[in-house]
């Protein structure tokens, strides 16, 4: 990757690189975690866990209750665009 | 069979004292922060905690809600209801309750919660109660009866919606005792818990790190790999779809699943690499997700039990039979009945009835003093180690009264990678028909005929499928099909499949 910033990858890219390791078939922004992608509860903990690390965001502002709230890989990207805003106020 | 060859000792009355003495720490996160506090620092906090409790006009017997995330709190508030002689009623803390109704139904004089939404006027922030002076220096814990209940459990009722008992406290100090004298858990072992503390058997492993002197990594579930990455805890604390998870995670991590060397590398990495063993139990867990961690330096041994017996039976070092639930612990007796149904005797039972239940299901369960008919089938083998393989209301009866346990058909018949997913039918019925769900969507009839012709020869004739139907829409939770453990919902199964059931009796 160069240093140019426009080559950063925003974070909707991130999630879906992280997800299109866990998933079986293609898919976009609402599509459903559980039905469309195949991933359960727990391994949707371990997508985000890592993507913490992808993104830099502390995975311990991450209650469990933010994860109840995930159904869709767009709800993914959200939920991170939120705690980075958070993160950088 | 299995007597009580140990001594019970008095936990439960002692937890308060023993927290002063106790070696080990309570880690945990608390506002984002890692925190990692001995025992006899908790115990400051419990004294206020009892002291608020008491504040409130709460009396020994009283019963108590609490309904939060895991955390510090949660562990403040337990060891403070036990020092005061409560009885806890703990909530999933993602539940949406009735509050007012639940008050009524359960008797709950008070009620402490970290849920924010919840009706503040008849639920109290679970974090006032730090915010409260300790109690006096002669201030003493409650002492309880052996028979006096202290927590309830609640369980899923298949039928009539859940149920809920109190655990008497001898079953407590039996299940403290008996797994000690299986595991010796203590200094040095940290045991991870991340499953909800609301969940009866994650609060034992609380009294077991202050009676036995380790450290407790209590974590919520988004943590939880988190935790074991950076912690390495000794022991997991998990349920068969975690494990499930973490194989799945380690086969995808690395380049070559095949690669025996990079697979058990990547296994330890995910699970911080200092695992002493794996606890699992709840659900079956295949006999081959068994053997992966057993390959892979992370011993695993499963056990059985029910809210209403507490833990059973239980593999351990040295007694090890992948695919079993182990041996019967001491105090507990296996039998069963002539259906094959399994049967347990507790000498320290932990309910003898459920709380303010139908009497018809308090027969079916409690079927005498000390017994419980646990609705699963199952077998010891010639060494008193436990199978279980089904569930009694699975069973079919064909009309020449021949006993089919389902579940092991399906099992022969998904041995074939042809079939994907599959259900057999024909309780009350001259002979055995099926469901077919093929792996291909466009197998064709013949090819899963053969499929089923040579896994018939594996079976005994009874248990034979004589007939079939193919389904080419695969059986899911979303379409309320699956439990959340991907375990057949039969009943709505067939319903939905009525006809093409019924019509396989007719050619």
């Amino acid at each position: 990757m160069s240093n140019d910033p426009q080559s950063v990858p925003s974070v909707a890219q991130v999630v879906h690189q992280h997800l299109e390791k866990v998933s079986k078939k293609p898919f976009g922004a609402e599509d459903h975690l559980r039905e469309d992608l195949g991933l359960d509860s727990i391994r949707l903990v371990s997508v985000v866990t890592r993507l913490t690390g992808a993104l830099k965001v502390s995975i311990l502002s991450f209650s469990d209750r933010d994860l109840i709230g995930l159904n869709t890989v767009g709800d993914v990207v959200r939920l991170f665009e939120a705690k980075i805003q958070t993160q950088s106020s | 069979m299995n007597q009580e060859s140990v001594m019970v000792r008095d936990q439960v009355n002692r937890m308060f004292q023993q927290l002063a003495e106790s070696q080990g720490n309570l880690v945990t996160y608390r506002a984002g922060q890692r925190i990692s506090i001995p025992w006899p620092e908790v115990r400051v906090d419990v004294r206020r905690a009892c002291n608020y409790l008491g504040q409130q006009g709460l009396v020994a017997g009283d019963h108590v809600a609490i309904q939060a995330q895991n955390g510090y709190e949660w562990v403040v508030f337990d060891l403070a209801t036990l020092a005061c002689g409560l009885v806890t009623v703990p909530l999933d803390p993602a539940a949406a309750y009735p509050v007012a109704e639940f008050r009524e139904r359960y008797d709950i004089r008070f009620w402490l919660t970290d849920v924010p939404e919840a009706d503040g006027e008849l639920t109290r922030p679970l974090g006032e109660m730090l915010d409260a002076d300790p109690v006096g220096v002669d201030w003493t814990a409650h002492v309880y009866a052996p028979d006096d209940p202290v927590s309830f459990k609640f369980t899923s009722g298949s039928t009539s919606g859940p149920k809920a008992m109190r655990a008497l406290k001898k079953s407590v100090d039996a299940a403290l005792t008996h797994v000690q004298g299986l595991f010796h858990h203590g200094p040095g072992d940290t045991i991870i818990v991340f499953l909800p503390m609301s969940t009866y058997q994650m609060r034992l492993w609380l009294y077991s790190a202050v009676v036995y002197e380790h450290d407790l990594l209590l974590v919520p579930r988004s943590l939880v790999f988190y935790a074991l990455e950076t912690e390495a805890p000794t022991v997991l604390m998990g349920v068969p779809y975690i494990y499930e998870a973490i194989q799945k995670m380690a086969l995808t991590a690395v380049e070559d699943p095949q690669d025996a060397a990079a697979v058990r590398e990547e296994v330890q990495r995910i699970l911080g690499g200092n695992i002493r063993y794996l606890w699992t139990g709840s659900a079956p867990i295949s006999r081959d997700l068994l053997l992966f961690f057993n390959a892979n330096g992370a011993p695993i041994y499963q056990g059985y039990g029910m809210n209403e017996i507490c833990i059973a039976t239980k593999n351990y070092p040295g007694h090890d039979r992948p695919g079993s639930a182990g041996k019967a612990l001491p105090g507990k007796e296996i039998a069963f009945d002539a259906h094959g149904q399994i049967l347990v005797r507790s000498e320290h039972e932990v309910a003898n009835a459920y709380f303010r239940a139908r009497p018809e299901d308090d027969a079916a369960t409690f079927i005498k003093p000390k017994w419980v008919a646990t609705g699963d089938i199952g077998h010891l083998d010639a060494d008193g180690y436990l199978y279980i393989t089904g569930r009694i209301k699975d069973l079919i009866v064909l009309s020449n009264a021949a006993k089919v346990h389902p579940n092991l058909v399906e099992k022969t018949l998904l041995n074939a990678p042809e079939i994907r997913q599959c259900m057999v039918y024909g309780d009350r019925k001259p002979y055995l028909v099926a469901l077919i769900v093929p792996t291909d969507p466009a197998a064709t009839r013949e090819a899963i005929g053969e499929v089923i012709r040579a896994a018939n020869r594996e079976l005994r004739p009874h248990d034979r499928v004589l007939r079939f139907a193919l389904v080419r829409e695969a059986f899911t939770e979303e379409a309320g099909l699956l439990t959340s453990s991907n375990k057949l919902r039969r009943k709505p199964i067939i319903q939905l499949y009525q006809e093409n059931l019924e019509a396989l009796y007719e050619q």
